[in-house]
């Protein structure tokens, strides 16, 4: 092949402009520490880094859903706690109110402390997690528990105690759900109707009929009942309790799940995106010897004519 | 016998032509750089002697040497190829670089404003909305995060559509020049043809000629021949552009609209005069036509990506908008809870006139956030039970985030993340078939120029021999001189 002037020049040109380009990208990598900065860099690291995206997106708002979840059930636990703390010692004050030969100001001063723990639990189920009732179901701003007039406790406005009324049945579902993962709602609020239950038989009356009885002056076998009944809502909280600290480990898992796989993704997108630097450099230093190269090479190509040794 | 003059002719021949041949180098070297300049060549022959002397000497010695012509070293058919290799690489080098631009609209691979972030923090307003519906500042979240979902719908469409706009004006440019073209070979042609009347050939307007012819074949898919006369027919998909030494000049007209985008004074490409439009399959033009009107995966062009992210917008719409009437207002003053509420506002002609230009929300959304309806039960601030805490729509509508069976899309991440990936992949194929154009032409153009380009060690050589040539005939002259002077100042004087 004949090689003219012309050739040498426009190759060297291309090839100069080859090895600058490249030489270019990596210092560009090197000093944004991106070597994805265009849809059309690589199309298998963009899919990889937009899988990343997402799946960051939404882990990061199931693991701030999750911490709301926590923060309302560690509340609601520690509610429960003191729940069972007051019937405990409503349990021990039925027990010794039982006994024949207590006076009748005795029977009374317990009568006073019954009705105090029943104060108590009113106070419990009106708890509030960061302003927020956690006891009230969708009713988060009222509070959910009141005492009428005659001394009724009203659940949202309805009384409690009627517990054929479809109206408060309803209430027992308005549990409120969170969305902790892919397809997952969890209830985690417990309503006013689980936690005190329903009826003549719920915490609350069932404390001020021992309180109205002991008043009254009434012993023995009449406040034999009130120890069962007082049993029997011990143990419904046991069963709320255990739910919930069923629930809690479950959100536990979860919350170490999403760490384990935000740190997976986090890493995925970082490779799909970010610059190996080292890597990088080692290219920079190959495509920068190259380059060197060709200048001096081509510089030297160019120079030379038959000029130079004509006469 | 012949003359003895007769030698001081062919001599002359042999210093005139060695003088023609430096003049020939001279020009090769003053033109080495020129673009467009194919080295010349000297084409000479033999004088044969006159009938008259070989008939009647018996002995025939050549007279000289002549000049036949002065040509061009090129080859037609490296030309031809490259011509269609040059049409090849206007439309991939034009698609490449228009392509990256793009990309660097969507932009999605940025940290900091892309549609896939605003997806996702309108997606995480709503998981807080699920988490607490009756915080004012969470529903004012969710008002702004929807807002900015359609901020920057609108703001990737407009850019997209000021991108279609300004390759219909690209268009117009490219006729522009293909015209110029156009009208300079027809000119060329006829002078081509007055100057190689007299039997010698116009290489430098040839030169110029196939410059032009070259520019010609980047902006459009050319075919052409040439005539015995030395003028070149041009035609394109069946239409003659230049006959002899007329030219049929283009015509944009402005009677199409956009393709999706609806904008108007788009232009049709016709041969002046001819009713149907032009067809055209290559070149800087085809590549603009098909960005201004590529609306199918094999041929991504603004259209394909209006009509994707139309096609997000209106769904996002629609599905939003189902859950969202379902649910129920926070009472703003003395109103009650409303229901039927639109999150996204829905034009007067449905949600056919939704376009990722419009999409925006809803004037009640707008106006107040508590008329984002999270609950799935009217909310009463008056009663007992507000019902304020309902968030099983909140929930619902979150749910969408992750639901994998919309009309249409499927998921709206995933949508999206396939779009955006496909006008990637789009990009980096041309890219890339631009680079192995770029390969192919650049082959082509060595050996065009290993042909036809000068080589200055050549000419210098080619300049030794003439000298040397020079300077033989010119002795060849002296020995003549010397010879006659011998026969005539010393012949025949004996005896003087």
């Amino acid at each position: 092949m004949r090689i003219t002037n012309n050739m040498i020049t426009n190759g060297f040109l291309k090839n100069l402009n080859t090895n600058l380009s490249s030489l270019t990208g990596y210092q560009q990598e090197v000093s944004t520490g991106r070597s994805l900065t265009s849809i059309s860099d690589d199309p298998s690291r963009l899919i990889s880094s937009m899988q990343a995206r997402s799946r960051l997106g939404k882990i990061s708002q199931y693991q701030s859903t999750l911490n709301a979840a926590v923060t309302w059930l560690d509340q609601t636990d520690s509610s429960l706690s003191q729940l069972n703390d007051v019937l405990t010692k409503a349990y021990e004050t039925a027990v010794q109110a039982s006994n024949d030969v207590l006076t009748q100001d005795e029977r009374k001063s317990l009568a006073e402390y019954i009705a105090q723990l029943r104060d108590q639990v009113l106070t419990i189920a009106n708890n509030q997690s960061s302003d927020k009732y956690i006891f009230g179901g969708y009713n988060v701003n009222k509070q959910p528990f009141t005492v009428d007039e005659d001394g009724n406790i009203l659940y949202n406005g309805l009384d409690l105690t009627d517990d054929t009324n479809p109206e408060l049945i309803a209430m027992g579902s308005q549990s409120i759900g969170y969305q902790v993962g892919y397809n997952t709602v969890l209830g985690v609020s417990v309503t006013g109707t689980e936690l005190l239950g329903t009826g003549k038989d719920n915490i609350y009356t069932v404390l001020d009929d021992l309180y109205k009885t002991l008043s009254g002056g009434a012993g023995g076998p009449d406040i034999d009942g009130y120890i069962t009944k007082i049993q029997r809502c011990q143990s419904r909280v046991h069963t709320v309790q255990g739910r919930i600290g069923g629930l809690t480990n479950r959100l536990e898992m979860l919350q170490e799940i999403y760490a384990q796989q935000s740190n997976t993704y986090t890493k995925q997108k970082s490779e799909a995106e970010d610059a190996d630097i080292a890597e990088v450099y080692t290219k920079y230093s190959a495509a920068r010897t190259v380059y060197d190269a060709a200048l001096q090479v081509g510089t030297q190509i160019l120079q030379c004519s038959i000029l130079d040794y004509l006469k | 016998m012949s003359s003895i003059f007769g030698g001081l002719e062919i001599a002359k021949t042999g210093l005139y032509i060695s003088q023609q041949a430096m003049n020939v180098t001279a020009n090769n070297i003053s033109n080495a750089n020129t673009k467009g300049y194919t080295r010349q060549r000297i084409s000479s022959e033999s004088l044969y002697p006159s009938v008259f002397t070989r008939f009647h000497e018996g002995v025939a010695v050549g007279a000289g040497v002549r000049i036949k012509n002065v040509e061009q070293i090129r080859s037609a058919y490296i030309d031809r190829q490259l011509r269609s290799g040059y049409s090849a690489l206007g439309y991939s080098s034009t698609r490449a670089q228009e392509m990256e631009f793009i990309c660097s609209i969507i932009n999605e691979t940025s940290n900091n404003s892309s549609i896939s972030l605003a997806l996702s923090d309108f997606y995480n307003s709503l998981s807080q909305l699920s988490a607490s519906p009756d915080n004012a500042e969470i529903r004012t979240n969710v008002q702004q995060n929807g807002l900015k979902l359609c901020e920057t719908l609108n703001y990737y469409y407009n850019q997209l559509v000021d991108q279609q706009n300004s390759y219909n004006e690209s268009m117009k440019a490219t006729v522009d020049s293909i015209n110029s073209d156009l009208a300079a070979i027809a000119d060329y042609n006829r002078q081509i043809a007055a100057y190689e009347l007299s039997g010698q050939s116009a290489n430098e307007l040839r030169d110029k000629r196939a410059l032009a012819l070259d520019d010609l074949s980047k902006l459009i898919n050319i075919d052409y021949s040439e005539d015995e006369t030395g003028q070149i027919t041009i035609k394109t998909g069946g239409s003659t552009l230049v006959d002899k030494n007329n030219a049929y000049l283009l015509e944009a007209k402005p009677e199409l609209t956009g393709k999706v985008s609806g904008e108007s004074g788009y232009y049709q490409i016709y041969v002046t005069g001819e009713e149907t439009p032009l067809v055209y399959t290559g070149g800087q033009l085809k590549a603009y036509s098909d960005l201004r009107d590529g609306d199918t995966v094999g041929t991504v062009g603004i259209p394909y990506m209006l009509e994707n992210l139309n096609t997000l917008a209106r769904s996002l719409a629609k599905e939003f908008n189902a859950v969202h009437r379902t649910g129920y207002t926070i009472p703003a003053g003395s109103g009650g809870s409303l229901t039927g509420i639109d999150f996204f506002n829905v034009p007067v002609d449905g949600y056919d006139g939704i376009t990722a230009g419009n999409i925006s929300l809803s004037a009640m959304v707008l106006e107040n956030v508590n008329n984002i309806a999270a609950s799935s039960s009217p909310i009463d601030l008056s009663a007992a039970d507000t019902q304020e805490g309902n968030n099983e729509v909140a929930l619902k509508l979150y749910a969408l985030a992750s639901s994998k069976d919309i009309e249409d899309i499927g998921n709206f991440e995933n949508f999206l993340k396939s779009f955006i990936v496909k006008v990637g992949i789009s990009s980096t194929s041309a890219k890339d078939m631009n680079a192995s154009q770029d390969t192919i032409v650049t082959n082509l153009e060595n050996r065009r120029e290993s042909i036809s380009g000068v080589s200055i060690d050549e000419e210098m050589v080619n300049l030794m021999a003439n000298q040397h040539a020079f300077a033989a005939a010119s002795r060849m002259l002296t020995a003549i001189d010397d010879a006659l002077d011998t026969l005539i100042k010393r012949t025949g004087i004996v005896g003087t």
